[in-house]
């Protein structure tokens, strides 16, 4: 919806948009400078800027290790998540309203229940299955724990497409499935990149499970935050983050770039709300 | 609807195995702890409602998730629409905002709340310099501090499935509308708002869920650490090692979750299908 | 043919004898290497600490390898235990677990027949737990931020007219109403067991004031930008505070310790005793404390410390006869129902 005149509404709605876009963004802005101090403080204007914080974290291998199990963990989560999500999805679309609302209470309750009492209990299960210590295990668990997001996004994403197009569709000859593929699948698009990233998220930052499931030789980044940060303040973390975030930021930008470009090169820039997400 | 067919059974089977097995049976494992197995008894439970201070923890999470999934909703839901009228190219940059400060670990947030809220910290300094304040404004350890920092977290949890939902109304709609003659106004109250129905619901019921599972923000923003379930929860089952009250009190947290989940079924509509003109 | 047949005889027994030589090491090194203790500890400066002053000698000693990781959790203990799965062979726990998890038999029943505890805190040593470090939780204050001058009993971190400025207070009932109790006049000797609703008469007064905190790190923040004037606050590795103006009073501390302990089940208990027996002695206690604040509890280590360092460890003669010593066997039973009381107090 591009018009060409900018009515009062739209210039309000941009400048609301603009202000919650920059709110959320506020943590992020703020870490950055923090991570630059040598003082052991969290300090928005560091009182003593240099470099050692990243210094500590760039020679130091422990760090590093750790930060690629946990993107690695949280990357087979997403995976995980996102296939056993969106098929969930999809078959309790075609239930019946009762047992709709069964299974989706079902697949929802790992985000109710305090993943505490999910570590406690699951501890034992996973002990008999050998899995303490595995990352394979953690990430499982973290799916389980993403898996929540996943159906509600896509399943409302579900809920809005229009049935009339599916009908079309078939009724032009198309097999169920390339009509799934074709028309379904381009649609769920953006369902599908937002559940990923908050599976990824959700796997990312996890310290319960991950504290629980990990063995003296596999830690995760969240759980060796939480042990520096118990009894020390260290502008590290805020290190951390901001290489983290310019990492994502270095990832996703060049992805997204290129998908604008393929998307392009299929058939032009198509007006209205199509997203090319 | 249809009757579930061997598609459904198919979709399902994965994911339903999968969240039964490392889901559904360690919780069982918890609840069947919380009646004292292998004997039985609800002790746990009468404790549970016998001893006031429960009930008001159970209350006060529940407010306080219900207000910050209400405010999330009023920043998220215009902001949606801010970005849902963004070129696609804009639209995508803004969507990988808003998903950015998902790399932020909860931890390192709060101590940038803390630095930006407090007495002594940067917001209060700004307005003490242009003289707007004489006196500090305690905007943390109360609850405006939490609220603050919970909404921060939250708003993308509305915004994308609202998104989602807005980007599926085919934008000829809005100018079948405008040529019956409604104004911009009207077509939104009528058209495009109920049309995003299940992106609201969805929104508020994944933002509810996840605002019931705060305590770490609670605790270090608002000095409220045990005031909230989970935290209770964590407390049992980390300090005192009471198992099956703390599984007593994640059962009873499920159960009144997957109340308010039935009510809220009941209540939101769901995803309106476009019939055929 | 006669030659070849002595030299390849000759080697075959060369061979033979050399074989018989390096047999026993060959047999007894693979058992050697695999000799590994599991330890769960704090992480941080303090563990580095741990290793420098602990692991690493020992391993030299002894050549069994420390094996560490973080993360201490009862819970995960207890999952353990439960499902006979233990990975952990050695811990260094806060009096306020030991409690619990002797209570909930998670622990071995330490061999007393292989320790000298004579020159040891005798109120850390029982059963299951023997006393390797203590600590103290002080009234610390920013001295900036109190012009009128520095506070030295818990009477006067109570008395805000004298001292104005917001109270740091740990989001919990242990040490506080302890510190409650004593700014109300309760002698030290007399504070077990603990009069609680006196105790939440005495925090009505400090409520106004009162910051809750739950983590360290954000109480020595605070105090740090003046946030709060003061608070109770442990120091510990937390070199935080060094070169700023913050004092400390040793007037009603309160002492508590961390013990070593042996999870039940371990099947390393021979070498953990060994490990425990080494940790104990004089010249290895004093050592950590070049690295972490943390007092010893062998009367014999304090000549062995830097008298800078002695005057902030809490085990010390001077300082430990100021404050009192935490009761893990009061709180064991008690901590769930005053944590009810107390979250009830606050939400009122």
């Amino acid at each position: 919806m591009t018009g060409p005149v900018k009515r009062p509404a739209d210039l309000l709605l941009a400048l609301v948009g603009c202000l919650v876009i920059g709110f959320l963004l506020l943590p992020v802005v703020v870490v950055v400078p923090m991570s630059f101090n040598g003082a052991p403080l969290f300090e928005i204007i560091p009182s003593r800027p240099s470099l050692v914080q990243y210094e500590r974290l760039f020679t130091s291998p422990e760090w590093f290790d750790v930060l690629w199990r946990s993107v690695r963990v949280a990357a087979l989560a997403m995976a995980i998540a996102t296939v056993t999500g969106t098929l969930a999805a999809l078959g309790t679309m075609r239930l019946g309203t009762k047992s709709r609302s069964v299974v989706e209470a079902l697949l929802i309750s790992p985000q109710i229940v305090p993943s505490i009492v999910i570590a406690a209990s699951a501890y034992y299960v996973f002990a008999m299955a050998g899995l303490i210590g595995s990352m394979a295990g953690i990430a499982i668990m973290h799916a389980v724990l993403a898996v929540p997001f996943v159906v509600i996004l896509v399943l409302s994403r579900l809920e809005s497409i229009d049935p009339a197009l599916a009908q079309a569709s078939a009724s032009l000859g198309a097999s169920p499935f390339h009509t799934f593929r074709l028309i379904t699948v381009p649609q769920l698009r953006l369902a599908f990149v937002a559940s990923g990233v908050l599976a990824f998220h959700v796997s990312f930052d996890e310290v319960v499970l991950a504290l629980f499931l990990s063995g003296a030789r596999t830690k995760t980044l969240p759980v060796k935050l939480w042990d520096s940060i118990l009894f020390e303040v260290s502008p590290l973390l805020p290190a951390i983050s901001t290489v983290v975030i310019v990492a994502s930021v270095l990832i996703v930008v060049p992805t997204m770039w290129l998908q604008n470009r393929s998307g392009r090169a299929k058939g032009g820039r198509r007006k209205g709300s199509e997203s090319t997400v | 609807m249809r009757r579930p067919s061997i598609l459904t059974a198919a979709l399902l089977a994965l994911p339903l195995s999968f969240v039964g097995i490392f889901f559904v049976l360690p919780l069982l494992g918890a609840v069947a702890t919380s009646f004292g197995l292998p004997q039985f008894s609800i002790d746990s439970y009468r404790r549970l409602v016998d001893v006031g201070v429960y009930r008001s923890v159970f209350a006060k999470t529940i407010r306080v998730a219900f207000e910050t999934t209400a405010i999330s909703l009023l920043l998220g839901y215009p902001t949606a629409c801010f970005v849902a009228s963004l070129r696609p190219r804009l639209r995508t940059m803004a969507v990988g905002l808003i998903a950015l400060p998902f790399m932020l670990s909860v931890l390192v947030r709060n101590y940038v709340w803390m630095a930006l809220l407090q007495d002594t910290g940067i917001i209060n300094n700004w307005l003490r310099s242009w003289g707007l304040a004489d006196q500090p404004i305690r905007l943390m350890y109360n609850e405006l501090g939490v609220v603050i920092a919970m909404v921060n977290m939250l708003v993308p949890y509305i915004i994308f499935p609202v998104l989602s939902s807005l980007l599926a109304i085919p934008p000829d709609l809005r100018t079948a509308s405008a040529s019956l003659g409604a104004g911009r106004f009207e077509t939104f109250l009528r058209v495009t708002l109920p049309l995003t129905g299940s992106g609201i619901a969805a929104g508020c019921l994944l933002t509810f869920i996840v605002a019931l599972g705060f305590y770490i923000t609670p605790a270090m923003l608002g000095g409220s650490g045990q005031m909230m379930i989970a935290s209770l929860i964590a407390f049992n089952v980390r300090e005192v090692l009471n198992w099956p009250f703390a599984f007593a009190l994640a059962t009873s947290l499920l159960a009144s979750t997957i109340v308010l989940y039935y009510a809220y079924r009941v209540v939101a509509p769901r995803g309106v299908a476009l019939k055929a003109a | 043919m006669g030659t070849s047949v002595t030299r390849r005889t000759m080697m075959r027994s060369v061979a033979a004898a050399a074989a018989a030589v390096a047999a026993p090491a060959i047999i007894r090194s693979p058992a050697r290497a695999a000799e590994e203790l599991v330890f769960v500890g704090f992480g941080g400066a303090y563990q580095e600490g741990q290793t420098k002053a602990f692991f690493e000698p020992f391993e030299r000693e002894t050549g069994i390898k420390i094996v560490q990781t973080t993360g201490v959790e009862l819970a995960k203990l207890r999952a353990q235990v439960q499902s006979k799965n233990i990975e952990w062979d050695l811990i260094s726990l806060p009096d306020r677990l030991r409690y619990t998890a002797q209570h909930d038999g998670l622990l071995e029943k330490l061999d007393y027949g292989r320790l000298d505890t004579r020159d040891l805190l005798p109120e850390t040593v029982s059963d299951f737990c023997v006393g390797g470090i203590t600590f103290a939780t002080q009234l610390t204050y920013n001295k900036q931020a109190l012009p009128a001058g520095e506070p030295g009993t818990w009477a006067d971190f109570w008395d805000t007219a004298k001292f104005p400025g917001r109270r740091g207070l740990f989001n919990g009932p242990v040490n506080t109403l302890e510190f409650a109790l004593l700014a109300d006049g309760v002698p030290k000797d007399k504070l077990y067991p603990i009069d609680v609703p006196r105790a939440f008469k005495s925090l009505d007064k400090l409520k106004r004031d009162a910051v809750w905190w739950t983590q360290f790190p954000q109480a020595g923040q605070m105090l740090q930008s003046k946030e709060i004037a003061m608070t109770p606050w442990t120091r510990g590795p937390g070199l935080i505070l060094d070169g700023q103006p913050i004092g400390v009073s040793f007037e009603g501390a309160a002492i508590s310790y961390e013990g070593w302990v042996i999870p039940r089940g371990s099947r390393k208990f021979d070498a953990a005793m060994k490990f425990i027996a080494f940790a104990l002695q004089p010249a290895r206690q004093a050592e950590l404390t070049k690295y972490v604040v943390f007092g010893p509890t062998n009367r014999k280590a304090f000549p062995l410390v830097d008298p800078k360092v002695a005057a902030l460890l809490a085990s010390a003669p001077e300082n430990f006869k100021k404050g009192f010593l935490v009761s893990g066997d009061w709180w064991g039973p008690n901590l769930t129902k005053v944590t009810e009381q107390f979250t009830e107090w606050r939400l009122k």
